[in-house]
């Protein structure tokens, strides 16, 4: 049985793990971090997007052991405490959710297209979320909310600048 | 759960993997994990018997490499479709490898999937044969006899089940002043596997083909090379009617035999376009 140590949002955890055991479920199952969605699970929809050393990848076919010492965020991690991040309130301003179950694998891949282009166009916006389905169909609301996000990142960094 | 059970194994070196491959019984080799964890989950689905064993080949970094020596690119089996993306030496040599790895799913999947899973998975629709096809690419594997054994990648296309040994390195030498052109037609331009895919290179020399290398991906068996199409245009001197007339000379039998009026309209217009394509990149 792989023994491993993984960080998920910040936190350093030890597992005693089954070698099929894949990312999704330890993230779920053993942490209850419930916000990674098990959807499809054939890496078809994009609802199980975590990011593992800085990178968006799906849990859902990715083996737990192979991330043995990697940082690990989930959709739980980018809250600054009591903080939303700005693709979080971003979504909510632009009322971009429905059921919300695809959301936040929408948002961890949204984070992934901001982090390496901070203003992309809609067409840039429609292809960076191309591997995340909405069952509601809401896509149009979605890119709203990404492009709203990416003007208050601008905006944040700005102020921070100041 | 969603797998069935198996013994997980993560070997940090090349020797050790091709160790547990050649010795352990009903083993599969994990590489991005992009195909083959997926198929494990069907297996389970379909209550099937699954490996015993899974080697995992993450954990070894000498699998992981890009180099370049002035005429020969060098892609260690465990390279991601996102680092070819992001790579300055395949941008600047071999842009149409980038390309190719910018087509490929969603961005996590291009954080996974690797360019040996795809070649060693064998899969009919994947892209990476056909243009490393026209590329005259070499496949570079250890643990076969000889130890490592060069493939080129028409010998191990051509011989499915001869391989056992871990592929490790893909090898493409720059063939300097050649062009090459990649047609895919799939559904939609996002994550559709592509119906189709037609790839030609070739060198113009005194406004005639040389060197022409022309694969195709029917989507229903492992790319091929159109040795026929090649050989006309080896030999056809009026570039204004290359394009048109080379439709006329195409082995048929690879294109596929099925009533598919659609897709064969779809090779006529996808090999018009390449030719095209390298005869206008010539003229400028």
């Amino acid at each position: 049985m792989p023994s491993i140590t993984l960080t998920v949002n910040k936190t350093l955890h030890q597992f005693e793990i089954l070698g099929h055991e894949t990312l999704l479920e330890i993230l779920r199952d053993h942490l209850c971090l419930t916000g990674t969605k098990t959807a499809c699970a054939e890496a078809e929809c994009g609802a199980c997007t975590v990011y593992v050393d800085g990178r968006s990848i799906l849990s859902c076919i990715t083996l737990a052991a192979d991330c043995d010492q990697k940082h690990v965020t989930t959709i739980e991690g980018l809250t600054d405490g009591d903080n939303l991040h700005p693709i979080q309130t971003a979504f909510l301003e632009k009322g971009a959710v429905q059921c919300g179950f695809c959301i936040p694998g929408m948002i961890m891949a949204a984070k992934d297209l901001l982090d390496h282009n901070p203003k992309p166009t809609r067409e840039e916006i429609s292809q960076g979320l191309n591997g995340n389905i909405c069952r509601c169909a809401g896509y149009i609301k979605i890119i709203d909310a990404v492009e709203y996000a990416a003007g208050l990142n601008t905006k944040e960094k700005n102020e921070t600048d100041e | 759960m969603l797998l069935n059970p198996f013994t997980y194994h993560a070997p940090t070196e090349i020797n050790d993997a091709v160790k547990l491959f050649s010795t352990l019984e009903n083993v599969k080799i994990c590489a991005g994990g992009t195909f083959l964890i997926n198929n494990l989950k069907l297996i389970k689905k379909h209550k099937k018997q699954g490996p015993t064993h899974v080697v995992s080949l993450k954990k070894i970094e000498a699998l992981r490499t890009i180099s370049f020596d002035s005429e020969t690119l060098v892609l260690g089996a465990m390279t991601t479709m996102q680092e070819i993306v992001e790579s300055d030496l395949i941008h600047t040599h071999f842009p149409i490898l980038k390309l190719l790895a910018t087509n490929i799913g969603s961005t996590p999947i291009r954080h996974m999937a690797t360019i040996g899973g795809n070649i060693a998975s064998r899969y009919v629709w994947t892209e990476w044969p056909t243009v490393l096809l026209a590329l005259e690419a070499k496949l570079v594997f250890d643990g076969c006899q000889p130890d490592p054994l060069t493939l080129s990648i028409d010998e191990y296309l051509n011989k499915p089940s001869a391989q056992k040994g871990l592929l490790t390195k893909i090898i493409i030498k720059k063939n300097v002043g050649a062009s090459i052109n990649y047609q895919r037609v799939a559904r939609s331009t996002t994550l559709d596997l592509p119906l189709i895919g037609v790839c030609i290179r070739a060198r113009l020399e005194n406004n005639r083909f040389t060197a022409t290398r022309v694969s195709i991906n029917n989507g229903t068996h492992a790319a091929q090379r159109d040795l026929m199409l090649e050989e006309f245009l080896n030999n056809h001197s009026d570039l204004s009617t290359i394009a048109k007339e080379s439709l006329r000379h195409r082995d048929m039998a690879l294109y596929g035999q099925e009533n598919q009026e659609y897709k064969q309209h779809m090779f006529d217009v996808s090999i018009k376009k390449a030719i095209t394509a390298i005869t206008e990149k010539n003229g400028q």
